[in-house]
């Protein structure tokens, strides 16, 4: 598969999880406090924190000195 | 906090940014060279987070917890999912030079005017409010810093009026940055260095607060939270829940994933400025970053503000008040510079976006039609194009502002800005339709865009203005004429949404329906199709708008660019473009199709795509659009065609068989016909020896009485018939086993042995002819692939046919091997009768004897020829027959000759 498809499935993945994770009903899941944290703001910044490095590493591995115009997703 | 302190601070800043942003543009600064870095546009980007951010999400963190984070998680998610529609939309800006999202959506159904003016109204309309947001809040900032009370500003002069001097110098700010001079490209860099560094001090300011909030005020997130916690009031931030406010959160986080691809700043910032397009790779994990960054300090600082603030205490205004109430003016001051570059930017790169679109998308192409002003002849229009757009921002400031007045009580920012976001979505499906549908037409594009608008307009703008005394607010609370099912915040009686929800389901739902159903039912034009084919396939088609046959005098286009570009910079594109094409632009006169193509698009970097179209139709001679170019274009229809040709290949190709086929059958009919004649010569030759022999052998039977002297003739001539047969016989064989294509082994031998072999065989035959025979073999040996009784044979059967044929007595036959090139030739004369030209090719066919066959037949059945050709041609040689009649014949045997001479001898010798 070439590489400008194969990142483009990726993020499409990542999007669907990151959809999923940050919409009701999984967010209704998370209430009250954990350590005295609210459990809501910890799981949002922290899932959040985890996709951005999702994002950044089919980003940036998929760069490189072959990547030119062919790189392109169509 | 004393006011000429806060306001001088505020200019100070402003005009420090501006110096930095001229430095830029002017090539003063060393560092300008990171202007072109992925992290400037990163930044730049975050010009998304305005005052609404700033001061507006943590007002609203403060009421309903983590409700603020949709709005940063829908272009976090737009980002994953618009990769390739990022990067589809800059491909065709760039190749059409597309400077705002009018423009974008104006020249993809078909570079429509009246589209490209709806988009621009509907944007402006829908903006007014954003920006009278940021007013708001800059006006509210400088409100509290100095401790002033705005109730009390309502009888004061005009002039005291912070707000009104806010947007005074937003305004100058924003004409400084974005009108100051035209740029065929609208790139502005020194824009968007000030905004990056605004965005930073957006980030840093917000986060220092935070920090002081968290670890100054209280020890640390674990108190913050605790206490918190201890709050009923505080602790039910901490959660979501309940079914609409699941809507709520997922509406709008759907809302703000296309506000975010369709907001005319960040079409601005993300297209227009983007000068490398691997930037945008950078960026998409970037910039969610910045968001993150910028919102992680958002809920403490919110959760410390109810804690250490009174109820009363205005939500949009947190960020300032909990530093002054713990005594950091100076944090405070700080973050009052961080709101304000907020809004600045915002203002700056909106109020820059919307000038070109209300430019030239509305104001340019009503001037250049109103030919009462003569402007379509006005030599230089750089300067008018630069003042429209100076007014632009002007009226849009003045707008922003009246509309702050007259709802200056009503909303909190959030929901000021949402109502904004709501407006500007309206414009996502035409664009995401029209760059992946084929099938999206414009009047789909008009009626689904007016549609979303007007209900836009019915559900959140006219009832927001209702609570503000515009229109009775009976309307906003009753609904029209007082119909309950006409309620505009609950249309249809669709309650329990917030306003901004409930109107942005009924508009998207009025908004796709309408562009879906109106495009079902319509059809394109044909520019229409032509351009939904460049933006559909931009990837395919990299410049590929050759459709219109335009042809103009060079002169004419260029002074027309001159006019709008200045006649340096038109000179200079022109040439620099001639350059890449080798064409000299002084000696040329007229412009071709492709040279319209691109002043046409010079234009439009400045003018935008609708205009430019029209300003280039006045020069040009058009002709009418070729048919066949518009069906190459259109990509259905060029399926057809290669559909088409496809066909047309096939049928040549069947053509082309039955052809071969009726060629075969010709063929075949006559080989039927040859074997026919070849049966029938066979049964001739069959027949001949065969009734001789009968004859006489009834003869010998019949007659005892025959002499013994008579019989021994009878005999000799029975024997001499059954000979005959023999031979015929073993040729027939012989031209069976050649013509079976058997090939036979192949080996290299000396060509000159076997001549010298073979003639040693026939010297018997030539001594009783009375014919000389002469030899003629170079020393080295001349080899050939080949088999060597086949080669023995075609000798044989030459050297027998010359001993025939010579004249007794005198008769003279030469054989020659010789080396020819890199061939080898056997020639073989003699001094006999010849062959007429006529005859030479049909002696080497079967069964053919040239002359009189009743009186001459020396004992052949006149296959030797025809089997000596069949050998010579297994051996991929040639055989033919030269020489004048009368003078006798020659023929000549050419083989190649075998690749190495050194393997010719020893199987040749070993033969033997």
């Amino acid at each position: 598969m070439p590489n400008s498809a194969r990142r483009r499935d990726r993020l499409v993945g990542l999007f669907a999880a990151g959809a999923l994770a940050f919409n009701p009903p999984l967010l209704n899941l998370f209430h009250g406090t954990v350590f005295g944290w609210p459990t809501l703001y910890v799981y949002i910044f922290g899932v959040w924190g985890l996709f951005i490095a999702a994002l950044a590493l089919v980003l940036e591995r998929g760069r490189g000195p072959s990547r030119d115009e062919g790189g392109d997703p169509q | 906090m004393s006011a000429p302190v806060v306001v001088a601070a505020a200019l100070v800043y402003l005009l420090l940014l501006f110096a930095v942003a001229y430095a830029v543009e002017h090539g003063r600064l060393r560092a300008a060279r990171i202007t072109r870095s992925s992290l400037v546009y990163t930044l730049s980007l975050a010009v998304y987070c305005s005052s609404w951010t700033f001061n507006g999400g943590i007002g609203r963190a403060s009421e309903a917890g983590i409700d603020f984070l949709p709005i940063y998680l829908g272009p976090t998610l737009a980002l994953t999912l618009g990769f390739a529609l990022i990067h589809k939309m800059l491909r065709v800006s760039r190749a059409n030079r597309i400077t705002s999202i009018a423009d974008f959506i104006g020249a993809r159904f078909g570079k429509s005017t009246g589209l490209a003016a709806l988009v621009t109204v509907i944007a402006v309309v829908g903006l007014v409010p954003y920006i009278a947001l940021q007013l708001k809040s800059v006006s509210t900032g400088l409100d509290v810093l100095i401790a002033r009370d705005p109730s009390a500003e309502a009888g004061a002069p005009v002039l005291a009026d912070g707000a009104l001097w806010t947007a005074i110098v937003l305004a100058v700010f924003a004409m400084l940055f974005g009108s100051r001079s035209l740029h065929p490209d609208e790139h502005h860099p020194g824009m968007m260095v000030a905004v990056a560094l605004e965005s930073i001090l957006k980030l840093v300011a917000l986060t220092a607060v935070g920090v002081f909030v968290v670890f100054g005020v209280f020890h640390g997130f674990g108190d913050l939270f605790a206490r918190g916690a201890a709050e009923p009031g505080v602790r039910a931030l901490y959660g979501h829940g309940g079914l609409m406010r699941g809507i709520d959160w997922t509406a709008t986080t759907l809302l703000a994933m296309l506000a975010f691809l369709c907001l005319p700043r960040q079409f601005q910032v993300t297209i227009v400025e983007n000068v490398d397009r691997r930037h945008v790779d950078r960026a998409l994990w970037l910039f969610p970053l910045y968001l993150l960054a910028i919102n992680l300090f958002v809920l403490p600082i919110a959760i410390g503000g109810r804690l250490i603030l009174p109820e009363a205490a205005d939500p949009d205004s947190l960020v300032l008040t909990v530093p002054l109430t713990a005594g950091q003016p100076v944090l405070a001051l700080i973050a009052f510079l961080g709101g304000l570059s907020a809004s600045a930017s915002m203002i700056v790169v909106e109020a820059t976006a919307l000038s070109i679109m209300v430019c030239n998308d509305v104001v340019m192409p009503a001037l250049l039609r109103w030919r009462a002003l003569g402007l379509a002849q006005r030599a230089d229009l750089t300067r008018m194009l630069l003042w429209v757009r100076r007014a632009a921002v002007a009226g849009l400031l003045a707008l922003g502002y009246i509309y702050m007045r007259s709802d200056s009580t009503g909303y909190t920012l959030v929901s000021i800005g949402l109502m904004s976001f709501v407006a500007i979505a309206q414009f996502a499906p035409a664009i995401v339709g029209g760059l992946f549908w084929r099938g999206a037409t414009k009047a789909g594009a008009v009626a689904g865009i007016s549609a979303g608008f007007v209900v836009w307009l019915y559900t959140l703008f006219l009832p927001s203005l209702a609570i503000s005394d515009f229109i009775p607010p009976a309307f906003a609370t009753d609904g029209l004429f007082g119909i309950a099912l006409l309620k505009p915040y609950a249309l249809f009686g669709l309650a329990g949404l917030s306003p901004a929800t409930h109107s942005f389901f009924w508009s998207m739902l009025a908004n796709v329906g309408a562009f879906f159903s109106v495009s079902l039912v319509t059809r394109p034009s044909a520019l229409e199709r032509a351009q939904a084919t460049l933006f559909i396939d931009a990837f395919r088609f990299d410049d590929a708008a050759q459709i219109w046959r335009r042809t103009a005098y060079l002169p004419d286009l260029m002074s027309l660019a001159a006019r709008f570009l200045g006649r340096e910079r038109a000179d200079a594109a022109f040439a620099g473009w001639a350059r890449n094409r080798g064409v000299d632009p002084a000696t040329t006169l007229h412009a071709d199709a492709e040279m319209v193509l691109f002043g046409e698009r010079l234009l439009a970097g400045v003018v935008g795509a609708a205009s430019a179209r029209v300003l280039v139709g006045a020069v040009v001679k058009e002709e009418p659009v070729g048919v066949d170019e518009v069906m190459r274009i259109l990509d259905e229809t060029s399926r057809l065609i290669e559909a088409n040709r496809r066909l047309e290949d096939k049928s040549r190709a069947l053509e082309a068989a039955t052809a071969e086929l009726s060629q075969a059958n010709e063929r075949l009919t006559v080989l039927d016909r040859l074997k026919d004649d070849f049966v029938a010569t066979v049964n001739h030759e069959l027949r001949t020896p065969l009734t001789s022999i009968r004859t006489f052998s009834e003869i010998l039977r019949d007659h005892p009485e025959l002499s013994t002297e008579q019989r021994a003739d009878f005999l000799r001539v029975v024997v001499g018939e059954t000979e005959r047969l023999t031979r015929l016989i073993n040729q027939l064989l012989d031209l069976s086993r050649i013509e079976g294509a058997q090939k036979p082994v192949m080996t290299a031998i000396d060509l000159g042995a076997i001549v010298t072999d073979s003639a040693a065989a026939m010297r018997q035959v030539f001594a009783t002819n009375r014919v000389v025979l002469e030899i003629s073999v170079p020393a080295e040996p001349l080899p050939v692939m080949g088999d060597r009784d086949g080669l023995i044979q075609v000798v044989v059967n030459l050297l027998g046919n010359a001993a025939k044929f010579s004249p007794a007595d005198r008769g003279r036959v030469r054989l020659a091997v010789y080396a020819s090139g890199g061939e080898v030739e056997l020639a073989v004369t003699d001094n006999g009768p010849g062959i007429k030209p006529a005859d030479r090719d049909i002696v080497f066919e079967r069964f053919r004897q040239v002359g009189d066959t009743l009186t001459d037949r020396p004992g052949g059945a006149g296959l030797g020829l025809a089997i000596s050709r069949g050998i010579v041609v297994q051996h991929g040689g040639t055989i033919w027959v030269e020489g004048a009649p009368g003078e006798g014949a020659m023929f000549k045997v050419r083989l190649p000759r075998a690749l190495s001479a050194g393997d010719s001898d020893a199987p040749a010798a070993a033969a033997e």
